[in-house]
């Protein structure tokens, strides 16, 4: 657990400082900017998978590290949110690293590593805060709606939250089995990404 | 028990002019086929006195005018008939609302052919512009009324604050149950007897009286974290109930506005209120789903913090009561 904790945690919030946002299209629901915004966290599987696997392994802490993360994770991404529709135009995409983050996100999962509170608040706050400015810093770019970006931050706060509820109630209950599959899917996600986009880089080389 | 009072009263003065509680006021395109290649064309736009919402129809170029358009301020709203012809009878063409996109409204568009089929389809701010088909299906229209009521109840803030208070009041599965049910059968009752025309309820009045009924949840809930008890306390299903009556009432309008023919209102009737009960549901399972999870992780919460909601629904039901008000008494 220890070389875990030692090499696979600061890897990870030190990855997730370069998460990039991939295809931050908004979707058009019909039902007005605050719902186009809420459900862009729904059909966007990099944000899904992010807050599914930290909801995973919070779940691994129990009940205090699902509330760290569920607070961090939330308010982080509504600053970061909200400071880049205010101030920035980000609209970039950088495949390759969110697909590594993913795989590692996943393995770590998958071998049921219990990273300490502080580590998972930490981490949760970090990617919040790069995702939630790339999320507004897109919607801006695309002339969303401010509620558009309040639709976003409601979502994932809702997502946050039923996502930790339910993976600490698997773990209470023992039926870790589900969150490794969970764990193993993303990862398996993470590696086929990875392998897409490096065959991309090697055909355009 | 008094002290909030004020607080509530004040802030509802002092953002009541800036309130827009909700209102669906929805456009209708009518266009009836009268020969193979002619169509008597029905617009219904949003007015207030005789200001008119700044919404046009424009028909494909290739339609010439067989009459001008003659217009007429009633029932709170502008309609103007014309006529026209186009060569294949509008079919594989496009019809823009322009000015559509700078509102919050949709427009409905009903198209009837000789040969008896309708097509129903809305234009939206998101998309303002819809393609004439040649025989639309009638799971079509039944689709269209169903997101039609989806969207009134998801676009309806004061409905969706109603929910939440009574949620706020429920104590227990069953009476949950019976509180969600009981708000279902009054809005539909209501829903329907005013969807027919056997009863409607005047527009202004009944928006009071919905915002009412949204400020009146506030101090009962505050009520019931002081320990206290009321019959909204004890049987929340019977205000449920009562207040559901008025609300459906309200549901009617995203439906009567649109004048809808008699023949049509009874898929219309039964595919928006399905829209209706989906939307509320989905809202209601997220709260419950919410409210799990929060139990579930064990947040513990201050005072102060399981006050909040009342405070937001007290606040947000007075300041709408106001609105309301003003706007009833001409202000």
């Amino acid at each position: 657990m220890t070389w875990r904790r030692s090499v696979c945690w600061p890897g990870i919030v030190v990855a997730f400082c370069f998460v990039p946002e991939a295809h931050a299209h908004l979707v058009s629901t019909e039902l007005g900017p605050f719902y186009d915004g809420a459900v862009h966290p729904l059909v966007t599987p990099e944000d899904l998978m992010t807050i599914l696997g930290l909801s995973v392994l919070a779940a691994f802490g129990g009940a205090r590290a699902g509330r760290t993360l569920l607070l961090s994770l939330s308010l982080a991404w509504c600053v970061g949110a909200f400071t880049a529709y205010s101030i920035a135009e980000v609209d970039c995409q950088v495949p390759l690293l969110t697909a590594a983050l993913l795989l590692l996100l996943g393995v770590t999962g998958l071998f049921k590593a219990s990273p300490p509170t502080w580590l998972l608040g930490a981490a949760g706050g970090v990617i919040g805060l790069i995702r939630g400015a790339m999320n507004g810093g897109s919607a801006r770019a695309q002339d969303g709606e401010w509620l558009c970006v309040v639709g976003i931050v409601t979502s994932v706060f809702v997502l946050a939250a039923l996502l930790a509820g339910l993976t600490v109630v698997l773990e209470q209950r023992r039926v870790t089995i589900v969150l490794r599959v969970a764990a193993s899917w993303i990862a398996a996600s993470g590696l086929l990404m990875l392998g897409w986009e490096l065959r991309g880089l090697a055909t355009a080389t | 028990m008094k002290r909030w009072w004020p607080g509530v009263l004040l802030t509802g003065f002092v953002i009541a002019p800036h309130a827009a509680a909700h209102e669906v006021r929805p456009a209708y395109l009518e266009l009836q086929q009268t020969r193979a290649d002619s169509f008597d064309v029905l617009w219904k736009t949003p007015a207030r006195g005789d200001l008119r919402l700044g919404l046009y129809v424009r028909l494909p170029e290739e339609c010439v005018v067989l009459s001008e358009p003659r217009g007429v301020f009633r029932g709170g709203a502008y309609i103007e008939r014309w006529s026209v012809r186009h060569p294949q009878a509008l079919v594989g063409t496009t019809i823009y609302i322009d000015g559509l996109e700078s509102t919050l409204t949709d427009v409905l568009v009903r198209i009837h052919r000789l040969d008896g089929s309708t097509q129903v389809a809305r234009f939206m701010p998101e998309r303002p512009a819809v393609v004439v088909a040649g025989a639309p299906k009638r799971w079509q229209a039944a689709g269209t009324y169903l997101a039609v009521g989806v969207r009134h109840i998801l676009g309806g803030v004061d409905h969706l604050l109603f929910v939440l208070g009574l949620l706020f009041l429920v104590q227990g599965r069953w009476v949950l149950v019976k509180t969600i049910t009981a708000f279902t059968i009054a809005h539909s009752i209501t829903l329907a007897i005013a969807t027919l025309g056997y009863a409607e309820a005047p527009v202004k009045v009944l928006n009071v009286l919905i915002a009412m009924s949204i400020l009146f949840l506030g101090p009962e809930i505050v009520r019931l974290h002081r320990g206290e008890t009321s019959l909204t306390i004890r049987q929340p299903w019977v205000v449920a109930f009562a207040f559901g009556l008025l609300h459906g009432f309200g549901f009617a309008g995203g439906l009567t506005e649109l004048g809808l023919p008699q023949s049509e209102i009874p898929l219309a009737l039964l595919m928006f209120n399905i829209g209706v009960e989906l939307g509320q549901l989905s809202f209601v399972a997220v709260l419950l789903g919410l409210a799990a999870s929060f139990r579930v992780l064990e947040f513990r919460w201050q005072r102060w913090v399981r006050l909040v909601p009342a405070y937001v629904v007290g606040t947000l039901g007075a300041f709408w009561a106001t609105a309301q008000l003003a706007a009833m008494f001409g202000r």
